[in-house]
């Protein structure tokens, strides 16, 4: 892992450098916030500890300008001060930086500040393995193309629409789009443990194989009910399971495996019925052709009250254009 | 009782340093002989910005020397950069005028007590 410190004064980066070195990081040093930015363009650096107070570009300058490079993957920042109060921690945060240390550096911890660096950094590498995990499970499937990029592309713009002023009957907290995004693409994973001669089958399902074809929803809550009994603070988890059990719930009752209604069916799951919903319509498979955009805003209106929330419905008209964006700009 | 700190702290405690650098003698000699290279240079610039009352420059170069110093385990230049610094704060030049001398002695005393670790270092 690299660890670039930034500081005007060489003492402070040589006994930063000596104490993470020793940890076994690879260490990149700059004694300005001007070298720093060319080095981070250069090098593929995860974790940046910075010198608050340097001449020209501050810290918390260069944590905004860290901030705004949109490049692979996020930079963790650590800003090194000799203040201590709450009010220049609050600013610090406010501008992006990640967590304080204080000068000068005991190496204990230093060395704990980095390590939680670590640790955060590698809560992203687990999403990502979840959205890896949440497309092998789909390849099983067939030709589904960017049908789970879509997926929680869509999901996140209704998410966003009802955590924005124009639906503040919803009153969501505004972690809630990035939660869909994130949990979306699981909705099927449960059709790992459907068996091949029903997942595979080319031709229509007899109702014993529909029956066991529905199933996939009950396994997929069942697998992350498991993990979220382990965690059972974890949001993110309980999303997910609510997702994988109702997203083939009915607004009037008619779906599965329930057969629950309205706002009995968790919003999360009432989100992503509608997602799904029109990915497979604009979407070319295998057995159908790609419908326009029209005739999926059409079917959508029409299942509004009957398969679909009626607001949500509404929610997804709001921001229609959105969707044309997104469907056409992930195409298989 | 109040734990008896030292009246006068060492100008570099030099094991404190060492601990810090999980006792690479070496490379906490080199990095006392490194400050003390800048140390005129950063001098000037306090006393510079002092005359011209910058309290701006007088507050950066300060606090720039107080880094160092903590670092180093240099505690009465730290101190000494420290209430430069505040001073160049409160935007108080006579404050900052009055600082000086300890200023000066505590550059000194590293200064001597610099040349002591390398010494040592040399007969290590």
């Amino acid at each position: 892992m690299k660890v670039l410190v930034v500081d005007d004064d060489e003492v402070s980066l040589a006994m930063a450098e000596k104490i993470l070195q020793r940890d076994g990081y690879e260490v990149l040093l700059a004694d300005s916030g001007k070298a720093a930015l060319e080095l981070l363009h250069q090098a593929d650096v995860q974790i940046v500890l910075t010198d608050w107070n340097m001449p020209e570009m501050d810290g918390l300058q260069l944590c905004q300008r860290i901030r705004a490079i949109s490049g692979v993957g996020y930079i963790y920042v650590i800003l090194v001060t000799m203040r201590n109060s709450r009010q220049d921690m609050l600013i610090g945060l406010t501008d992006g930086a990640d967590d304080f240390i204080s000068k000068p550096f005991e190496p204990a911890e230093l060395l704990v500040r980095v390590h939680n660096a670590e640790r955060v950094l590698a809560l992203e590498t687990t999403a990502l393995t979840l959205f890896s995990l949440a497309k092998l499970a789909e390849s099983k499937d067939t030709d589904t193309g960017k049908h789970l990029e879509r997926m929680r592309e869509y999901a996140r713009a209704i998410a966003e629409h009802l955590v924005s002023d124009s639906m503040p009957e919803f009153n969501l907290p505004s972690r809630f789009p990035d939660l869909m995004y994130q949990t979306s693409p699981l909705h099927d994973i449960g059709k790992v443990g459907v068996p091949d001669y029903v997942l595979l089958k080319p031709g229509s399902l007899n109702d014993e194989e529909w029956a066991i074809m529905k199933k996939h929803a009950e396994i997929g809550a069942a697998t992350l009910d498991a993990a979220l009994s382990k965690y059972p603070n974890a949001e993110f988890l309980r999303i997910a399971r609510d997702i994988a059990w109702a997203h083939h719930e009915r607004w009037d009752g008619k779906g599965y495996p329930l057969g629950l209604s309205g706002e009995a069916i968790p919003l999360c799951a009432r989100i992503v019925a509608i997602a799904d919903a029109y990915d497979a319509i604009t979407m070319q498979r295998v057995y159908k052709i790609a419908q326009p955009h029209a005739v999926a805003r059409g079917i959508l209106i029409q299942e509004s009250g009957k398969q679909f929330d009626p607001r949500l419905v509404q929610a997804f008209l709001d921001i229609e254009e959105q969707f044309i964006t997104i469907k056409d700009g992930f195409v298989d | 009782m109040i734990p008896s700190q030292p009246a006068h702290p060492p100008a570099i405690d030099f094991d404190l340093l060492c601990q810090r650098l999980f006792d690479d003698h070496q490379l906490a000699s080199d990095l006392v002989g490194k400050l003390v290279q800048r140390l005129d240079s950063d001098l000037a610039q306090i006393k510079q910005a002092v005359a011209q009352e910058d309290s701006e420059a007088l507050r950066q170069a300060a606090h720039k020397l107080k880094g160092s110093a903590a670092n180093l385990a240099a505690e009465p230049l730290r101190q000494a950069c420290s209430a430069l610094e505040y001073s160049a704060r409160q935007g108080d030049a006579n404050l900052a005028g009055s600082l000086l001398e300890e200023l000066d002695q505590a550059v000194t005393g590293f200064k001597h007590a610099a040349a002591q670790i390398q010494a040592q270092g040399q007969v290590l």
